[in-house]
C-alpha cells in the first residue's frame, strides 16, 4: 500500500547501517590490497613468493573489492535513505533488503575475494571476480531493482527529481551492462572479446558507479544546503547527454589496435562530447553549491563538493586522454592509473563518503564523532590529490622514455621515486579511512542530528513545490519513451562497438588469415590460464599498437587473425613491464625458469614478483605449472612467425585500411620480436659513436646477474642457466664479435640481443669485456704439435667449426646455436681444453675426453687457439 | 559515417530538449517543479523516524 506523500516514508536504518558498514570493511580491507599491491613494485619480495599473496591476485581483490564492496554498499545504503525520500514510498521490503544484503557481501564479495586469492578468476579488468560471482552479482542487481525502483514508477516522471532519474538509469544500466562485461567477452574472442571488455571497463564507471555517485551529489548538495539545484533542466540535459555518450566511450581504451578505425573514432569523439557534458553537469552542481564558501560547513556537502571538483577534473582528463595525440603518450602509463584512482578513489569515494555521512547523521540513534569525519576529509583530499599527480607524472615520464626509444628498463628505474612517493601518500589515505570508521561509529548518539541544523531548509512557494498529480496506475507513455530511449542508447553502443566491430574483424580475418594455424595445446591452454589467473596481463600488453614506437620497440602489431581464437582477450591496458605479443623465440626455457624463479638474478632493477611457488625449490626443477606457462609464453608470436612470408603476402594484400598495412608489413624483420637473438644478420652503425661512460655501470645492471662481477660466469642465475654463461676471464674476443654477440644475441643460449641499448652503451660493455679478459697468452705450440692438432681437426672438429675455425662447418648450420668461430674468440689454454675434455652443457659440443688422448686434446687446442688474430675489421671508438 | 551518426545524434536530442525548453514556459516551470517537491519531501522527513518497516499511521483522513 502505498504511503501518503504528506508524510515521512520509513527508512530502513538497520539495512542502511548493515551497508554503511559493511562499506566501511569492504574499503579498509580494499586499501590494504591496494597498499600491499603499491609496495610489491617498491619492494617485490615483500610478500615472497606466497601464491595469493601475488601482485595480480591482490589487484583483482583490491579492484573489485573498492567497486562491489565499497562503492557498492555505499550506494545501497545511500539508497535505503534517499529512496523513501525520493519516491515519498518505502522501499519494497526489509526482508527484500536482507537477502540483498547477504547476497552482495556473504555471496559476491567475500566468496569473490577468497576465489580470485585462491586463483580462480577471470582476466577481464573490472569484471575479474569468477562467473559463479557474477552470477551473484547479477542476483543481486535483480533484487536491488524490485528492491528500490518500484516506487519511481508511482509517482509520474513530473515528479521524478534528477537522483531519481540517475537511480533508475544507474541501476537498470548496471543491470544490463554486467553481463555484456562479465559474460560476453568471454564467450566471443579475440579483438571482438576485447572491444566488449572495452565497453565494460566505461561502463563500469560510466552506468554503475558515476550515475549513482551523481544522484548522491544531485540529492545531498540541495538537502544539507537548504536551496534547490541551480537547474533542474540542465541537470537532465546532463542526465541524458550522459547516458548518452558514457556508453559509446569505451573503444577509446584500445585506440591505436586492430579494432576498426571508425569504432576507435567514434569513441574518441563520444569521449570528447561527454566531456561536454561534463562541462554542463559541473557547472550545473557548481551553481547548486553558490553561498556554501570553498569549505562547505555541513561535513557531507563538504564531501561532496570536492567529489564535485574531482569529477570535472577526472572527465576533463578522461576526454583529453581519449584523443590520439594524448593517448598515444599517455597510455598504458601510470597515468592512466592516476586517472582511475582520480575516479574511483576521488570523485566516487568522495561523493559515496558524501552520501553517507549525510544520511548517517540524519539516523537519530546514530553515533557521530564531527572531529574524526573533519580530520578524514583532510587526509583523503590532501592524500587523493597527492597521489594523482604523483601517477600522473609518473605516467608522463614513462611516457616520454617510451616515446625516446631508450631501454625498457629505464622507464621502470624512473619510476620507482614516484611509486615510493605513491606508497607515502596511501598512508594518509588509509588514516583517513579508518577515521571514517571512528567518525561513524564513536561519538555521541545523535551528534550527527544536531549539526544538521533543525529548520535550515529554504521555503518554497507553494506553487512550486505543489505535489504532483496522484501516482499513475500503469506505466505512463513517457516512462515508455524514457525507458525505450535509455535502451536504445545501451543498445546503440552494443551495436555500433561490439557486435559491428565483430562483423568487420571477422571479415577481415577470413581476408587475412593464413588457411592453417597451430591450435594451443593442452600445456599451453594451462600456461595461458596461470597467466591469466596470476594477472600477468595486468603488467604485460599483448597488444603492439599501429604506432612506431610500439613496433620499433616490440615487433609488428598484431593482427586480429592471431588472436582470433583468444578467449577471452589478455591485451591488457598497462605496462610496467614489456609486451610480449612476440615473445616467442626471444628468450630461452632456461631464462624463463630462472626468471620466473628470481626475476633480479637477470633482471636487475625488475619489480616482476617471484614464481618461485611454481618450482620446487630451484628453477632447474620446474613443476608442470612452470613448464606450462612458459609453454605459453613460446606461443605468443609463433602463428604469425609460422605464416610468414606466404601468409605475411596474403594478410598484406586484404588488410583495407593502408595506413595501418604500411605499419604492419613496412619490413620484414619486424615480423619477429626485435631484440630476438640471431644468428648473425646486421651490426649497428657505431662510426663515429663515442663509447658511453658509463660501462661499469651498464655492466653491473645488466650482465652481472648471469656472468658474475668479474666476468667470471659465477652470477647468481649462472646455475641455472643451460649453456651456462661464459667465463668471460677465459676468453679473448674481436671487437667486431663482442658487438655483434651483443646485438643479436647469442641464438641457442640465454645470451638476450641487447637492441634496446644505444650504440654507445654497447661500445662501453665491448670495453667492460675487453678488460675483462685473462686470456692474455699467445699460442706457442711447435710446428709439430700444431700439424698434429690440425689433423685431429680436420678429422673431428672441422665440420662444425669449419675448416678456417670460422664456425661455418656443414654441420653447423643444422644447429640452433652456431658453433664456435675460433677467428673471432679464443679460449684460453684451459678452457678449451675444458670444454674437449666435458663438453659444453646444453650446446651441441659433446665431450671428446674417451675419444681423443690426452696428447690429441692438448694438440688440437694448440691448432683451434692458432685462428684467433686481430681481424682486419676492428670496430673502432673514436677515440 | 559513425562519428557522424553519433554527433547528429546528439545535437538532434540535445537541439530538440533545448528548443522545447526556450520555446515553452509551461515546459519550463514543468522541469523545474522537481527541484522544489524534492526538498519539499526532505524537510517533510527530516529527522528520518528511527526504525523500521512498519509505516506511520495518517493522523488524519
Amino acid at each position: 500500500m502505498p504511503l501518503a506523500s504528506t508524510v515521512p516514508a520509513p527508512v530502513h536504518a538497520s539495512l542502511l547501517r548493515a551497508h554503511a558498514l559493511a562499506a566501511l570493511a569492504a574499503l579498509l580491507l580494499s586499501a590494504l590490497f591496494g597498499v600491499v599491491v603499491a609496495l610489491q613494485l617498491v619492494w617485490p619480495d615483500l610478500t615472497g613468493s606466497a601464491p595469493a599473496l601475488g601482485w595480480g591476485r591482490l589487484r583483482f581483490a583490491h579492484t573489485q573489492g573498492i567497486m562491489l564492496g565499497w562503492l557498492g554498499n555505499a550506494f545501497l545504503a545511500f539508497l535505503y535513505h534517499a529512496v523513501p525520500v525520493l519516491t515519498r514510498r518505502a522501499v519494497s521490503h526489509p526482508l527484500l533488503g536482507w537477502a540483498l544484503f547477504g547476497l552482495w557481501n556473504a555471496v559476491a564479495v567475500i566468496p569473490g575475494w577468497v576465489l580470485v586469492l585462491a586463483g580462480v578468476s577471470q582476466p577481464l579488468e573490472w569484471a575479474e571476480f569468477p562467473p559463479v560471482v557474477d552470477a551473484a552479482v547479477l542476483v543481486a542487481l535483480l533484487l536491488a531493482v524490485v528492491q528500490f525502483l518500484p516506487g519511481f514508477f508511482r509517482g509520474g516522471l513530473d515528479s521524478l527529481y534528477v537522483s531519481g532519474w540517475y537511480i533508475v538509469g544507474g541501476l537498470t544500466f548496471t543491470l544490463l551492462a554486467y553481463p555484456m562485461g562479465n559474460v560476453v567477452p568471454a564467450l566471443v574472442s579475440g579483438a571482438t572479446s576485447a572491444a566488449f571488455s572495452g565497453l565494460w571497463i566505461h561502463d563500469a564507471v560510466g552506468l554503475f558507479v558515476t550515475p549513482l555517485a551523481l544522484a548522491i551529489l544531485y540529492y545531498v548538495i540541495p538537502a544539507a544546503s537548504g536551496r534547490p539545484i541551480y537547474s533542474h533542466f540542465l541537470s537532465m540535459l546532463g542526465f541524458w547527454g550522459l547516458f548518452f555518450f558514457y556508453p559509446l566511450n569505451g573503444t577509446h581504451h584500445y585506440v591505436f589496435s586492430v579494432i576498426p578505425m571508425a569504432a576507435q573514432l567514434g569513441a574518441i569523439t563520444a569521449s570528447a562530447l561527454l566531456g561536454v557534458v561534463v562541462v554542463i553537469v559541473v557547472g550545473n552542481l557548481l551553481l547548486s553549491l553558490r553561498g556554501e564558501g570553498w569549505l562547505p560547513r555541513d561535513a557531507g556537502l563538504r564531501f561532496v563538493a570536492v567529489a564535485v571538483v574531482f569529477y570535472f577534473v577526472v572527465s576533463m582528463q578522461g576526454a583529453a586522454q581519449a584523443q590520439m595525440a594524448l593517448n598515444r603518450f599517455t597510455h598504458f602509463s601510470d597515468w592512466v592509473i592516476g586517472h582511475s584512482h582520480l575516479a574511483m578513489l576521488g570523485f566516487a569515494t568522495f561523493a559515496a563518503i558524501g552520501g553517507l555521512v549525510h544520511a548517517w547523521q540524519r539516523l537519530p540513534t546514530a553515533r557521530y564523532n564531527p572531529r574524526a569525519i573533519d580530520a578524514a576529509f583532510w587526509l583523503l583530499t590532501l592524500g587523493i590529490s597527492a597521489m594523482v599527480i604523483d601517477l600522473t607524472l609518473a605516467g608522463l615520464v614513462q611516457g616520454e622514455l617510451w616515446q625516446a626509444a631508450t631501454p625498457w628498463m629505464d622507464a621502470v628505474r624512473a619510476s620507482r621515486p614516484y611509486w615510493l612517493l605513491r606508497v607515502l601518500t596511501a598512508l594518509p589515505i588509509v588514516l583517513g579511512f579508518m577515521l571514517l570508521g571512528v567518525g561513524l561509529l564513536t561519538g555521541e548518539v545523535g551528534a550527527g542530528q544536531a549539526r544538521t541544523g533543525p529548520g535550515s531548509l529554504t521555503a518554497e512557494p507553494a506553487d512550486k513545490a505543489a505535489a504532483p498529480a496522484a501516482g499513475h496506475g500503469g506505466l505512463s507513455m513517457a516512462y515508455v519513451v524514457s525507458g525505450v530511449a535509455g535502451v536504445g542508447f545501451f543498445g546503440l553502443s552494443l551495436l555500433l562497438l561490439g557486435w559491428w566491430p565483430g562483423r568487420v574483424i571477422d571479415a577481415e580475418i577470413a581476408e587475412t588469415a593464413p588457411a592453417t594455424r597451430l591450435a594451443l595445446t593442452d600445456s599451453e591452454q594451462r600456461g595461458r590460464q596461470i597467466y591469466a589467473r596470476e594477472g600477468c596481463g595486468y603488467c604485460h600488453t599483448q597488444q603492439i599498437r599501429f604506432l612506431e614506437e610500439d613496433i620499433l620497440r616490440f615487433g609488428a602489431p598484431n593482427l586480429a587473425w592471431e588472436v582470433q581464437f583468444d578467449s577471452p582477450h589478455l591485451w591488457g591496458t598497462r605496462r610496467i613491464g614489456p609486451d610480449l605479443s612476440r615473445q616467442a623465440g626471444v628468450r630461452s626455457s632456461d631464462w624463463h625458469y630462472a626468471h620466473l624463479f628470481a626475476p633480479r638474478a637477470l633482471v636487475a632493477d625488475s619489480v616482476m614478483p617471484s614464481y618461485a611457488a611454481l618450482f620446487d625449490g630451484a628453477p632447474t626443477r620446474p613443476r608442470q605449472a612452470a613448464r606450462d606457462l612458459v609453454a605459453y609464453l613460446e606461443t605468443l608470436g609463433r602463428a604469425r612467425q609460422l605464416a610468414w612470408p606466404e601468409g605475411e603476402q596474403q594478410a598484406q594484400g586484404a588488410v583495407m585500411d593502408t595506413h595501418r598495412a604500411h605499419l604492419a608489413f613496412s619490413a620484414e624483420e619486424l615480423n619477429a620480436h626485435p631484440a630476438r637473438p640471431r644468428r648473425g644478420g646486421t651490426l649497428p652503425v657505431v662510426e663515429g659513436v663515442t663509447a658511453a661512460n658509463d660501462g661499469a655501470a651498464l655492466w653491473r645492471t645488466h650482465c652481472t646477474g648471469c656472468h658474475g662481477t668479474a666476468g667470471r660466469g659465477d652470477g647468481r642465475a649462472a646455475a641455472w642457466l643451460r649453456p651456462a654463461p661464459a667465463n668471460l676471464t677465459e676468453y679473448r674476443y674481436t671487437r667486431d664479435y663482442l658487438l655483434e654477440v651483443l646485438w643479436n644475441g647469442v641464438a641457442g643460449s640465454s645470451m638476450p640481443a641487447w637492441r634496446d641499448q644505444s650504440p654507445a652503451a654497447l661500445l662501453a660493455l665491448v670495453d667492460v669485456v675487453e678488460s675483462l679478459s685473462g686470456n692474455d697468452t699467445a699460442p706457442s705450440a711447435d710446428a709439430a704439435t700444431l700439424a698434429r692438432g690440425a689433423a685431429v681437426y680436420a678429422a673431428h672438429c672441422a665440420q662444425c667449426h669449419g675448416e678456417g675455425g670460422r664456425g661455418d662447418g656443414f654441420a653447423a648450420a643444422e644447429f640452433r646455436m652456431a658453433a664456435v668461430d675460433f677467428t673471432r674468440q679464443q679460449p684460453s689454454h684451459e678452457q678449451a681444453l675444458r670444454a674437449l675434455e666435458e663438453g659444453v652443457a646444453g650446446s651441441p659440443m659433446a665431450p671428446w675426453r674417451d675419444r681423443l688422448d690426452a696428447g690429441e686434446r692438448d694438440a688440437v687446442v694448440h691448432y683451434l687457439r692458432s685462428f684467433f688474430a686481430t681481424p682486419t675489421a676492428e670496430i673502432a671508438d673514436a677515440d | 559515417m559513425l562519428i557522424d551518426l553519433i554527433v547528429g545524434s546528439a545535437v538532434l536530442l540535445a537541439g530538440g530538449y533545448c528548443v522545447c525548453w526556450l520555446c515553452s514556459p509551461a515546459l519550463r516551470a514543468r522541469i523545474e517543479r522537481p527541484k522544489y517537491t524534492f526538498l519539499e519531501q526532505v524537510r517533510r522527513q527530516q529527522p528520518d523516524p528511527p526504525e523500521d518497516a512498519t509505516p506511520p499511521r495518517r493522523s488524519s483522513p
